[in-house]
């Protein structure tokens, strides 16, 4: 908030302000956080002066941090301040950030927008306009942070930005190929590393990832998740030996940390290695006594090597920390069952049988109604508006198939019927930001009755 | 790049016996089609299978190939299946024509088993669809028995089958196994929806299917017993089956192998009933309680304890699974502990053949690997995949030698079986390759000693298919085989038995376990050739 109140005060605003003094005292109080303070000056300069947009734009500033109660008002501010100054690049944006704190983000972008046209220099306006565009999958996103990475090319915020949101919305190549820009024009910068890293994991380019993030664990990220996903990305390229290497000077330097461990004990389990997987994984339990995923884990390195009464123990631990998991149901129905006790076992795996019949049908139903999105969604691509809206009204309605009804529905031009379609989604799901922008979109595009 | 291929396989000195391709010099000239559509349809992901059978017993084994082609089926010359008569002097030659073999549907799998008792071989053929029944005429050629045999109503996508006489009357029943229900794939789309470039869909994203097990009669017709055999509950995504008697109770139980969904043992009560113990008995999912992607699988004694084992060739990133035999139907897994699991976890595995590879008493394994997607999303892994060749200590343990050149190339592999097409007492290897040659991997170089037995059953299917045979050596040395029809993916071997003797040269004993309940022992087979052994007619108290 200083930076923005820092940003009001640089540039200046044609002010008719008769007491420019008082003014600059409540935006000294506000840049001092005396949210109180400012507001009650302020609120006397516009009894005195109702139009005065400044004080319209500093009293919302100062409403904005003052709790969720009072954003509304700042929203009434930051308009009053737009329409007193509608060039006023400022005005524009501190009713952008209002609306942004109200939750509207396409109404924000709008005036984000018009900040920036109207100071295409100015980089806050810049910045929240990307980043709104980038909450509400808005592909002008793409232009804002290319703009942003011009303007302040030493910054490396704006590429780890931008590729972000490219891979966040699909686009995977275009980020991977900004984020491989910006770690050649950044070399030492381990963040972007890190997280070009980590994309790169998740993308399945195991071998890549390992050595991003392992530039990155050079350039001194060596925190415990990073560390994780690096031994992650050399198990899965194969690189078993490094992996377990990488693991083991990870739990070393942070011997604390339960999940370090749990990841080197399973890895010494799937190489067969039963009894350092024990020592691992008990160590882990005494660090996380409540997990359940490492008592199951430790039931089964017990189990390996043996020691089949204290398996038992931990299996029946991760049951009683998580009865709805699934695998330490299986794993002591089955220990039941070889020690003898078929018929204990036999209702520990009649309740993993329920649980995995469920677990089964929910995900047939889920990946099969995904590829069925996919085809409308792969029709509206190719521009098949009337074939995509036929899919995704033969499924059962949700916000994703509403939204996508409504992107048809866009396409072919019946626009009232989208508007219907998107209300009903932001009724299903109101916090969501892409359906608010598509919301406002659609609604911009209704014809006006005459 | 030759040298290099060759360099990649394993040297002649860390391998027992050498594997070399040998199919375009045997004549055995055939490229399977996959039919590849614009939509990715799943049915061009399964390639197909073979079948080994001695169809006009000459005494050398022949090989039926299933082709795929164009899809959805048009019935044309693109889809016609081959058979190639061997020989006997290294080459085999196309016979299809002659044997009147006309299967142009969308081809999965082939199985060879006698079910009319009649002394020929017939050969089942699955396809997406249904199935073809063929029967021997005895007389070079076959005969469509679909209809009469009453399995002209099989419809779906029929992938495994396996033959058994689940109820113990002499006759060979049949279990076919359907993979999934893509009648509604018109509805889904998998790959990139931007750019409309297509990928194959997951499995779990098409609804599972039942089992058919049906009957055969003693008036020749196969009727679906499904339900009252207690199969009836049973939705699988099924790609392999084997009838095995896990218990050793003298019935064939039943183990399938499903994609993405909880494998299937039902456990034979006898009387034509079954009851599913997938879960309890250890061999439904992985060691975690997870069902992994399982494609073929086969049944043999790895450990040498007598109790046949179940191994299954799985998705990438998943072992391929080894459950060990405990006795009384309980399993525990073997996968990581015994060394069999872990090199399969960067591939996709498919066929999957348990084979005395080196005549030494043992049985090893070999596994076809290929991916399903055209573009595996993870970094490193490819379309066409390296076969494995896993050697087994004699205690079960197993290390990954690949041993030979034909272990150098990669190719998108899928269906497998083995025979001893050459007759020298030596497991060679078929491969069929989705969108590839067909392979014969002749097996080379120095091996132990061997008998090779071939039942024929009297009161019992007149193969003996589910007999078990323990072989005892001179020293003492017990060797447990099995008679499958149906194994692998989408395939079915050499119903032949050859125990690999090592340095011994005789079997002292050989005591075989009929499917009638006769248990008939032989004593001195000398080594170095197959004997033809007939059922007693009673059993030995």
């Amino acid at each position: 908030m200083r930076g923005l109140a820092a940003l009001w005060l640089s540039v200046s605003l044609a002010s008719t302000s008769p007491a420019p003094e008082d003014l600059a005292r409540a935006e000294a109080l506000l840049s001092r956080k005396d949210y109180a303070g400012a507001e009650a000056l302020l609120r006397e300069i516009l009894r005195a002066e109702p139009r005065n947009a400044r004080a319209h734009g500093n009293l919302a500033l100062t409403l904005m941090p003052q709790g969720k109660s009072r954003v509304r008002d700042a929203v009434d501010e930051g308009r009053l301040a737009a329409a007193f100054a509608p060039e006023s690049p400022e005005a524009r944006y501190i009713y952008g950030l209002a609306l942004r704190a109200a939750g509207r983000s396409a109404d924000a972008a709008r005036e984000f927008a018009k900040s920036s046209t109207l100071a295409p220099d100015a980089i806050g306006p810049l910045d929240a306009l990307a980043e709104a565009y980038a909450a509400t999958g808005d592909d002008r996103a793409v232009p804002a942070y290319e703009r942003l990475i011009a303007l302040q090319p030493g910054r490396s915020r704006y590429p780890l930005e931008l590729a972000g949101y490219l891979w966040t919305t699909g686009q995977t190549e275009r980020g991977n190929t900004v984020a491989a820009a910006g770690v050649e024009r950044f070399p030492n910068d381990a963040p972007l590393r890190a997280a070009y890293g980590r994309a790169l994991f998740e993308q399945q380019r195991d071998a890549d990832a390992a050595a991003e993030l392992a530039r990155a664990v050079d350039l001194g990220v060596r925190d415990a998740g990073t560390l994780s996903v690096q031994a992650s990305a050399l198990v899965q390229a194969g690189r078993i030996d490094e992996a377990r290497s990488a693991l083991e000077a990870a739990v070393r330097e942070h011997p604390d940390s339960a999940p370090l461990r749990l990841d080197l004990g399973r890895l010494y389990l799937s190489q067969g290695e039963g009894e350092p997987a024990r020592r691992e994984l008990d160590r882990a339990a005494a660090l996380a006594p409540q997990d359940a995923a490492i008592r199951f884990q430790l039931g089964r390195a017990e189990e390996a090597v043996g020691r089949l009464d204290e398996a038992e123990a931990s299996y029946r631990k991760a049951v009683e920390l998580s009865p709805s998991l699934a695998s330490p149901r299986y794993a002591l129905g089955r220990l039941l069952v070889r020690r003898g006790r078929k018929e204990e076992g036999e209702k520990e795996l009649a309740v993993y049988q329920s649980l995995y019949s469920r677990a089964a049908r929910v995900q047939y139903e889920g990946s099969s109604r995904g590829a069925q999105i996919q085809l409308a969604e792969s029709e509206l691509a190719r521009g098949d508006a009337a074939a995509a809206l036929a899919r995704f009204e033969a499924l059962p309605e949700d916000a994703e198939i509403l939204t996508g009804r409504a992107r048809a529905l866009s396409r072919l031009d019946r626009h009232p019927e989208a508007v219907r379609a998107l209300e009903r989604a932001r009724d299903l799901q109101p916090d969501a930001p892409r359906i608010e922008a598509l919301l406002a979109a659609e609604r911009a595009r209704v014809p006006k009755t005459p | 790049m030759i040298g290099l291929l060759l360099a990649l396989a394993a040297a002649p000195g860390d391998c027992p016996t050498q594997f070399v391709d040998v199919a375009d010099r045997a004549g055995l000239v055939f490229t399977h089609d996959p039919g590849k559509t614009p939509e990715h349809h799943m049915a061009e992901t399964m390639g197909s299978g073979l079948a080994w059978l001695d169809y006009d017993n000459d005494g050398w084994m022949d090989l039926y190939v299933v082709q795929s082609g164009p899809f959805p089926p048009s019935k044309g010359p693109r889809a016609q299946d081959r058979l190639f008569h061997n020989d006997g002097d290294g080459r085999f030659t196309d016979v299809t024509e002659k044997a009147g073999l006309h299967d142009t549907a969308y081809g999965m799998g082939a199985y060879a088993a006698d079910y009319d008792n009649d002394g020929w071989v017939d050969l089942l053929v699955t396809n997406w669809g249904g199935v073809i029944l063929y029967h021997n005429e005895g007389n070079g050629t076959f005969k469509d028995a679909t209809a009469k045999s009453g399995l002209a109503g099989v419809a779906g996508f029929v992938t495994a089958a396996a033959w058994g006489d689940v109820d113990g009357d002499g006759r060979l029943d049949l279990f076919l196994a359907r993979y999934v229900d893509d009648r509604g794939e018109s509805k889904l789309f998998c790959g990139d929806a931007a750019t409309g470039q297509r990928e194959y869909c997951l499995p779990m994203m098409y609804p599972g299917t039942p089992l058919l097990l049906y009957r055969n009669g003693p008036d020749g017709v196969f009727r679906d017993i499904t339900r009252p055999a207690g199969l009836g509950d049973a939705s699988g995504r099924a790609l392999g089956a084997v009838f095995v008697d896990v218990d050793l109770d003298g019935r064939p139980d039943l183990y399938v192998a499903n994609d993405e969904t909880t494998n299937f043992l039902f456990h034979n009560l006898g009387g034509g009933r079954f009851e599913d113990i997938s879960i309890v008995s250890g061999t439904g999912f992985d060691a975690q309680g997870n069902p992994q992607g399982g494609m073929g699988t086969d049944a043999g004694d790895l450990d040498g304890d007598g109790l046949p084992d179940l191994v299954v060739a799985n998705y990438e990133n998943e072992t391929n699974e080894y459950y060990r035999n405990l006795g009384s139907g309980v399993f525990e897994d073997a996968s990581i502990s015994s060394g069999f699991g872990r090199p399969g976890v960067n591939l996709v595995g498919f066929g999957l053949n348990l084979l005395d590879a080196d005549d030494d008493g043992d049985l090893d394994a070999f596994v076809a690997n290929g991916h399903t997607f055209e573009r595996p999303a993870r970094q490193g892994i490819t379309r066409a995949q390296r076969a494995l060749l896993l050697w087994n200590d004699g205690t079960g343990r197993f290390r990954e030698v690949p041993c030979g050149p034909a272990f150098a190339k990669a190719y998108v592999g899928r269906g497998s079986a083995v025979a001893d097409f050459d007759n020298d007492g030596d497991p060679d290897i078929a491969v069929s390759n989705s969108g590839g040659p067909l392979q014969l991997l002749r097996n080379d170089g120095a091996h132990g000693h061997w008998a090779g037995v071939q039942l024929v059953g009297r009161r019992s299917n007149r193969q003996g298919i589910g007999a078990r045979l323990v072989a005892e050596t001179p020293s003492g040395r017990k060797l447990t085989r099995l008679a499958l029809a149906g194994n692998s993916y989408l395939s079915s071997s050499d119903p032949r038995i050859v125990f690999g003797l090592g340095g011994e040269e005789a079997i002292r004993r050989l005591t075989i376990f009929w499917p009638s309940g006769i248990v008939q022992t032989v004593d001195s087979l000398a080594a170095g050739k197959y004997h033809r052994i007939e059922e007693t007619e009673t059993a030995k108290p």
